[in-house]
């Protein structure tokens, strides 16, 4: 489902409307334990570069969806504080 | 899966994929839903073209089972989706509300037309009487 090789950098492409740039970086920034990874935004689509540490080599796909699902979360959490803000009556 | 067949297309490894129609289902819908899910499983969301995503939900642990998790997930986009439909029909008589309540002069009312309403003394509602009947 989302493939990781040990030791190679893999590109994810993610939807920018799913996953914004600000959420991804601040995911890879409370995820730098466990793999490194830059991100470079395309006009459609933003590409994740992802490289893991050997070392969580037998747990990277995990790895992968937490940080994802993490990423998510983020990006959930700001939008809905948002709007929150702009709404304080709801 | 078979159960949600048709919505849900490919299952592999405690993995589902529920593809959402974004006709049926908004995406303020689907944002809610993922976001009170993805304490409880992992999510990957994924456009598939301008009118469907993909929405892979993999367990976080392995005794939950992966057709009720799915089968809570898309019960919850149903329930997003009417909260929305309700909050959109229900939402100018809620702020009316709220601000009534928060007003201290009558907001329906706010050209006095009714001379005397909001007057305390003058009790236009009879509160006042049906106490003090209630009380004899």
């Amino acid at each position: 489902m989302i493939p990781v090789s040990i030791g190679i950098p893999e590109t994810i492409r993610l939807d920018k409307e799913f996953y914004p740039a600000s959420s991804l970086r601040r995911a890879i920034s409370d995820f730098a334990e466990y793999l490194s990874a830059r991100i470079t935004d395309d006009r459609d689509y933003i590409a994740l570069h992802i490289r893991f540490d050997p070392q969580y080599s037998s747990n990277s796909s995990t790895v992968v969806r937490e940080f994802l699902n993490y990423a998510l979360d983020l990006a959930l959490k700001a939008r809905f504080t948002a709007e929150d803000e702009a709404s304080p009556d709801d | 899966m078979s159960t949600l067949k048709g919505m849900v297309h490919q299952t592999s490894n405690g993995t589902a994929v529920v593809v959402v129609q974004e006709s049926v289902y908004s995406l303020e819908a689907l944002f809610r839903t993922c976001y009170l899910f993805t304490d409880r499983c992992y999510l990957f969301l994924k456009r598939v073209d301008g009118e469907s995503i993909e929405v892979h939900i993999t367990v976080k642990n392995e005794a939950t089972g992966l057709d009720a998790l799915v089968g809570e997930f898309c019960n919850e986009l149903i329930d997003q989706r009417v909260r929305a439909d309700i909050s959109r029909e229900s939402g100018k008589i809620r702020e009316i509300i709220v601000a009534q309540a928060f007003a201290e002069g009558n907001l329906l009312d706010a050209l006095g037309t009714t001379p005397g309403r909001d007057d305390y003394n003058e009790d236009p509602l009879g509160i006042g009487d049906s106490s003090e009947h209630r009380n004899s």
